[in-house]
């Protein structure tokens, strides 16, 4: 519990953004949530290369990626991460607004961790990201560092 | 006429036993010269025997009788032996004319036959002689190649006839007169006997080899001379026989025994001519009727001929145009008067006559009598005016090797190979209207897909944000009046049934477009699941259900579920106001039919039938709100499903009472309205 976890979020909405951090941050499990906006960005923060040139070299607990984003989508940071050795191991959360079959298969297919629509009720919403933030964050075993 | 070919075997064979008869007996009488036997030199002792060389002559020419009618080939034995017998009878007459003996006539038993004594001994009689003479001229020339001189045997033949018929009546008559006169000399019974018999044959065996020979003839003629002549000459042999009996007894005088025998051979004679008369009568008539139908049935095959649609042309083994039908007048454009004669080239285009006269020699060779035309391509004819057209044809053929008939049945298919052409062409364009519209339809898709896509991810967020905001205004300003609170509930509320919304429009849209997959799929154990996962649903009510058998149906397992599931949801749903709710889902008992009925019962609410036309459209529902939630998209999707699967939906209500929903399957997977994609 003590050791320092923090999460990555990459979502192109403000409004989701700003839901998405309040859920998380009201209840404290996480100390630190860097939110890029699109897949191109998510590459070069977990590359830290370009702006995130500085970043300490340490990987977030886990990915929340959108799908449906300008420039590079979630499915495509996906493929990348998947198909980086050094990215791999990092867990990847979909979290989407689609319900298309074909998004699905393609993401399990890639690799991808889990897969959660985000439901159009709040509550159910708030409960959704709670309970990822919670597994990945506490309850989840991180890949060992190389 | 022709010869009767029955009667040509009966007198070959007539002829050859006569020549076997002559043989016989001169082996016969020449056995009684070697070993003294009166019977057989003479007959009866006291009469004239028959000369050796005379027995001899007989044998040859019985020789030559039994060979010749045969048929086989001509000259060497027959010849050699007519030639002897004709040389036999010469040389003796020369003796008795000339008075000049070269020996030949005791060149066999020369003592027997002088011991016989007589003027010249073992000289045959001068009649004997003349008679050889005759037949084995005869002979002679049947012996030759070739069938000239046929006649001029007959005419020999029936010379030697009465000749020999004389000495017989002679011997027969006891007429000493006869015997007396030089010419008949002494005559032997049996040689006499064997003159008239070797006539006879002679004559038989001329007509054999005389086709055009009146005795063989088939016609009326040839009747009436076979019929009328040896009755009419046995009649007055027998009768003058009897005459010369009867007054030799005393029996009548000579005017009353002339008398007699005129009135007996007139009698005889009418007889035998009314006979004649009617056979010839009755061939004649059988002949007209034969005649009569022949042209018949030629009348018949000239109708056919000339009635017919298909074109016939007949051409010899020259390929010359025989018969030439009006339907082929009317094909070609050519008259028959102009086509008679012509080659069957003319009949077909340049290009390919030469190709074609191949073809039917090729069949002429093949000896098949029949087979279609255009085995090796499509066949072509030629009309007057160049024009070239198709055709489809057979060909025949019949007759012997020497004269052959070909016969081509053709007609002309213009007409159908245009209909062919247009169908073809018709086909080609409704294909490639199918591969444009399929391609539109694609496209259409392909646009629906993204369009739900977008719809899927775009309307669906702002919906989570109203909420997702509406929660945090609630957490910001902490305890809310009352009526603030309703107000943003309803705004919450809202949105969550737009999102309900959009989700059953996706899957109503989904649902048009997935592509079934076919399983057979058991309906009731199907139901009796859904009742189970639907349970939430009517937690705490009471409900008596019923599922009775379903027989196995085929269709896409996951859609199929949706349609069962919509239905039972709205047979839940629809009961909640019913304290004892009763749903049944079963099929209709249909024996015969392909089909499946499927029903879903309830005692709920039911509905009023005068809308029982909204029922199944989307967004179309018959309750508020208030009353029943609900998107009015479930019966839609049933509706869409159903029909995806050949099937029809419908439905039954009272209202109070209940309402019963049915669904046809085929029991058989078919290409539905939307089977293939």
């Amino acid at each position: 519990m003590t050791v320092f976890r923090h999460v990555l979020l990459v979502e192109d909405d403000p409004r989701d953004i700003e839901l998405t951090l309040n859920e998380l941050k009201k209840h404290h499990f996480v100390n630190q949530i860097d939110v890029v906006r699109d897949g191109q960005e998510a590459l070069d923060y977990l590359h830290r290369r370009g702006k995130f040139a500085g970043l300490p070299e340490r990987h977030p607990a886990v990915v929340l990626l959108d799908i449906k984003m300008p420039k590079m989508d979630g499915i495509e940071l996906l493929r990348h991460m998947k198909s980086n050795a050094q990215l791999k191991t990092i867990p990847v959360v979909i979290l989407t607004s689609s319900k298309e079959n074909a998004d699905t298969q393609t993401c399990y297919q890639l690799g991808v961790n889990a897969y959660v629509v985000k439901p159009v009720d709040f509550a159910q919403f708030a409960a959704a990201v709670r309970e990822i933030g919670v597994f990945w964050v506490l309850v989840n075993e991180p890949p060992p560092v190389q | 006429m022709p010869p009767d070919p029955r009667l040509l075997a009966l007198f070959g064979r007539l002829a050859r036993g006569a020549g076997m008869f002559a043989v016989v007996v001169g082996v016969l009488v020449l056995a009684g010269w070697t070993w003294d036997i009166v019977l057989l030199k003479s007959i009866v002792a006291g009469l004239a025997s028959m000369m050796p060389n005379a027995a001899v002559a007989f044998v040859l020419a019985g020789v030559a009788l039994w060979i010749l009618p045969a048929g086989g080939r001509r000259g060497g034995a027959p010849l050699a032996c007519s030639t002897a017998v004709a040389a036999i009878g010469l040389l003796t007459l020369l003796e008795y004319l000339l008075g000049w003996d070269p020996g030949i006539d005791r060149v066999l038993f020369a003592k027997a036959v002088s011991a016989a004594g007589g003027a010249a001994p073992g000289r045959m009689s001068f009649a004997a002689a003349f008679l050889l003479l005759l037949n084995g001229t005869a002979l002679q020339i049947l012996a030759l190649p070739g069938k000239r001189g046929s006649a001029v045997a007959a005419v020999l033949g029936f010379f030697a006839l009465p000749v020999s018929a004389s000495a017989v009546l002679g011997l027969a008559y006891d007429v000493d007169a006869l015997y007396r006169v030089p010419f008949f000399g002494t005559i032997a019974v049996h040689t006499a006997i064997l003159c008239l018999v070797l006539s006879g044959a002679t004559v038989l065996a001329a007509a054999v080899r005389d086709e055009s020979s009146l005795i063989t003839s088939g016609g009326a003629g040839g009747i009436m001379l076979r019929r009328l002549w040896p009755m009419s000459v046995a009649a007055l042999v027998v009768l003058s026989g009897l005459r010369l009996y009867g007054e030799e007894a005393g029996f009548y005088t000579f005017e009353v025994g002339l008398a007699i025998m005129v009135v007996l051979a007139m009698i005889v004679l009418t007889m035998l001519a009314w006979m004649t008369a009617s056979r010839l009568d009755r061939v004649d008539a059988a002949r007209k009727r034969t005649e009569d139908e022949l042209r018949d049935s030629r009348r018949r095959l000239e109708d056919v001929f000339a009635s017919v649609a298909e074109g016939i042309v007949t051409v010899d083994e020259d390929y010359r145009i025989v018969l030439f039908n009006p339907a082929a007048e009317q094909i070609f454009g050519r008259s028959r008067e102009e086509m008679l004669g012509q080659p069957l080239g003319l009949l077909v285009p340049e290009r390919f006559r030469a190709q074609h006269e191949k073809h039917v020699r090729a069949f002429a060779a093949t000896g098949q009598t029949k087979r279609s035309m255009g085995r090796y391509g499509m066949i072509y004819g030629l009309r007057a005016n160049g024009e070239e057209f198709p055709i489809e044809a057979t060909i025949s053929q019949a007759g012997t090797a020497h004269d052959r008939l070909f016969t081509v049945i053709l007609r002309d298919i213009t007409e159908r190979r245009r209909a062919e052409e247009e169908i073809q062409r018709l086909n080609a364009e409704l294909e490639q209207r199918v591969i444009e519209r399929t391609a539109e339809l694609e496209a259409a898709n392909k646009e629906l897909e993204s369009f739900s896509y977008s719809v899927s991810h775009d309307l669906r967020a702002p919906l989570r944000h109203i909420t997702g905001y509406i929660n945090l205004i609630e957490d910001q300003l902490g305890k809310l009046d009352e009526e603030t609170r309703r107000r943003l509930d309803v705004i919450a509320a809202s949105a969550k049934r737009m999102g309900t919304l959009i989700d059953d429009l996706l899957e109503f849209s989904r649902m048009a477009r997935t592509q079934i997959q076919h399983t057979e799929i058991d309906l009731a154990t199907m139901a009796g699941q859904i009742i189970l996962e639907l349970r939430p649903e009517y937690e705490g009510r009471q409900i008596t259900w019923r599922v009775g058998e379903i027989p196995m149906v085929h269709g896409d397992h996951a859609m199929l579920k949706l349609v069962l599931t919509n239905l039972i949801s709205n047979a839940i749903k629809f009961t909640r106001s019913r304290p004892h709710a009763a749903i049944e889902i079963g099929a209709v008992a249909e024996e015969r039919s392909d089909a499946v009925t499927v029903f879903v019962r309830d005692n709920g609410v039911g509905f009023d039938m005068r809308y029982v036309d909204k029922l199944f459209g989307v967004f179309q529902r018959l309750h508020t709100e208030d009353e029943f939630e609900g998107t009015g998209i479930g019966l839609a999707s049933v509706r869409r499903i159903i029909s995806r699967h050949g099937g029809r939906t419908w439905a039954e209500s009272q209202p109070e009472v209940g309402a019963s929903f049915y669904f046809s399957l085929p029991r058989h997977p078919q290409p539905g309205p939307e089977g293939k994609r």
